[in-house]
């Protein structure tokens, strides 16, 4: 990979692997690279690794193996400081949303930008125009515990854009929501896009994924599967709309991967399979 | 600068909301900081009392012979060769029949048939003013005892004894509560801001996810810290001044030795006191905040 390529990428992860305890493989060998400025949506079905793969990007989790490149910072490699530099300029709009139940919506808001020093005017101003745009001008001083979950949610999508960070990391960002207000949600997300912000979306909603020049990647069992599939199973015309982007090489390098691994699956569902039923299986 | 108003601003909020939990500190400081401040305050006016009764402390070495100058300066230099001292007299014989004929008054006619050189010669030591001197005084007396030509030293053993080991005593318990306060200060603080932090475990889990630096999040709880430490100490110097008023007022006039008139601590020495007390309550809130560098 040149130097150039390298710098091209928001997000890089080769061979990424993570065990929870006892044996649960949450990621197996898994690479993934997002360009700066994409919007990359990441699919598959619950408990897949999605959610994972985001915490080892913001550096919450650590993988068993295999490298992270996160806006051009090999995570395995940042000290605890630097690490803390990196994460104000990521937004992370997490699956459970990590508000401070008794803080209003405003504070909880405030929190992404004060942290970053912000004056306390563009903190003001900026949590007035999030509110608005994601229809919340109400809640305001609302205590965030007495949200319904839509607004909660709607409330970490604004904590996690509102530092203008150059990566967002959504989880399932529109799980809550009904179709208008995934439309308002959705809006925003790609108008930071516009302004340069890399956009990494963990959803099942098939909806929201439609974006031209949307990159969609499917995980399953904490693998990548090959992009053609993801397109030919779930979505035909994203074909299309892809061909503004070519397949980056890392890409191409995942489908040759994926064979081995589809291979190595089979290995794996035959150990279990002789595991359970204590003697020996053709697969 | 920026970083100074968003820890500023931190550290007002932390103390607005949990005020309330941080008043058992407050008067743990408080009530550490009365009793050791009193203890100093009666040793150092038990040190003074000293100087003042060092004014008449001296040493009367009688010789048997009255010294030539040679002599003196053989003795001067012995003396010295012991301790340093203030000041060393030679009285020769005719001066303390001087002296002894003055303190007569009228009565000096009883010396008209006594020969001028009947007193013996001496050499009156005054030690420097300091406690070492007053632990030191029985040693140095036995000392000069030990001097050739020494018939006899003189000082006033008794109270000096005696002055010596309250001194002592006084010493320790100031000592003790010297200990005392840094024990209860700095893990009262320790341990509250470490409730603090359970209480608000959430919230500083959040930070360090929003990429709060390690500074942003304990430098308020440090100065928390040092805020509660100055207003602790505060009202303990302020309830003994208090005190000293009260018992200063109660006592003038009712012929109470001048010797031992009391003196509050000097501007200073307040100071010293208030800033040890932030040093302690800031340093025991630091420690507990390491643990936020982990998360
Ligand atoms: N802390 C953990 N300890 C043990 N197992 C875990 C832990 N976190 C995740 N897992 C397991 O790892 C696998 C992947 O979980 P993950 O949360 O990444 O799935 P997901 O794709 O986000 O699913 P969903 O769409 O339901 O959110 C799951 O089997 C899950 O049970
Ligand atoms: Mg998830």
């Amino acid at each position: 990979m040149t130097s150039e390529e390298n710098s091209q990428a928001m997000i890089d992860l080769i061979r990424v692997s993570k065990v929870y305890p006892p044996d649960i493989q949450a990621l197996a060998d898994i690479s993934l690279r997002v360009d700066k400025g994409e919007i990359c949506y990441l699919t598959g079905m619950s408990g897949a690794g999605k959610t994972t793969l985001l915490r080892m990007l913001c550096g919450i989790d650590t993988p068993d193996r295999g490298y992270i490149e996160v806006a051009g910072k090999e995570l395995s490699k940042l000290s605890s400081a630097e690490m803390q530099d990196l994460r104000r300029s990521i937004g992370v709009a997490y699956q459970d949303f990590k508000l401070l139940p008794e803080k209003t919506v405003a504070q909880n808001i405030a929190f992404s930008m004060e942290v970053a020093y912000r004056s306390r005017s563009f903190i003001q101003h900026r949590t007035r125009k999030l509110l608005s745009r994601l229809a919340l001008s109400d809640k305001m001083n609302t205590q965030a515990a007495k949200l319904s979950r839509g607004e909660q949610q709607r409330v970490a999508i604004a904590r996690a854009v509102a530092n203008d960070p150059v990566l967002v990391l959504a989880d399932e960002p529109t799980g809550n929501l009904d179709s208008d207000t995934t439309e308002l949600v959705m809006e925003l997300f790609y108008e930071y896009n516009e302004k340069g912000t890399t956009l990494l979306i963990a959803t099942h909603d098939h909806s929201i994924y439609n974006y031209p020049g949307s990159k969609v990647v499917t995980i399953e069992q904490g693998q990548v599967i090959p992009a053609q599939h993801t397109q030919e199973n779930q979505d035909g015309n994203a074909r299309d709309e892809n061909q503004s982007v070519p397949l980056s090489s890392s890409q191409k390098g995942s489908q040759e991967r994926s064979q081995k691994e589809e291979l190595y699956q089979q290995l794996v569902i035959k150990d279990g399979l002789e595991a359970v039923m204590g003697k020996e299986v053709e697969v | 600068m920026k970083f100074l108003f968003a820890v500023l601003s931190q550290t007002w909020r932390n103390i607005i909301e949990t005020w309330r939990s941080q008043l058992l500190s407050l008067v743990t400081i408080t009530l550490s900081v009365l009793i050791f401040a009193f203890f100093y305050l009666v040793y150092m006016n038990a040190l003074h009392a000293g100087d003042l009764l060092n004014n008449d402390l001296r040493l009367i070495v009688y010789l048997e012979e009255q010294p030539d100058p040679a002599l003196q300066e053989e003795y001067r230099h012995k003396i010295e060769k012991f301790d340093q001292v203030e000041k060393i007299d030679f009285v020769s014989r005719l001066a303390a029949y001087d002296r002894f004929k003055e303190q007569l008054n009228e009565n000096q006619d009883v010396l008209q048939e006594i020969p001028h050189d009947f007193l013996p010669a001496s050499i009156e030591i005054y030690p420097k003013r300091s406690l070492d001197t007053l632990s030191r005084i029985k040693l140095f007396s036995e000392y000069l005892q030990s001097l050739p030509g020494v018939l006899k030293v003189q000082y006033g053993r008794e109270w000096v004894d005696r002055f010596y080991s309250f001194i002592q005593l006084l010493r320790i318990i100031v000592f003790l509560s010297g200990a005392l306060l840094i024990l209860t200060t700095s893990f009262m603080m320790a341990h509250s801001i470490r409730l603090t932090m359970l209480n608000r475990k959430k919230e500083l889990e959040l930070l360090r996810l929003v990429g709060a630096s390690a500074h942003y999040i304990r430098v308020p709880f440090f100065l928390e810290g040092a805020i509660l430490g100055a207003i602790g100490a505060g009202i303990g110097l302020g309830a003994l001044y208090f005190l000293f008023s009260w018992i200063e007022l109660r006592f003038s006039g009712q012929g109470v030795p001048g010797m031992f008139s009391f003196s509050f601590f000097s501007g200073p020495s307040v100071a010293v006191i208030i800033v040890l007390a932030m040093l302690l309550c800031a340093g025991g809130s630091f420690t507990s905040t390491r643990k936020i560098l982990y998360l």
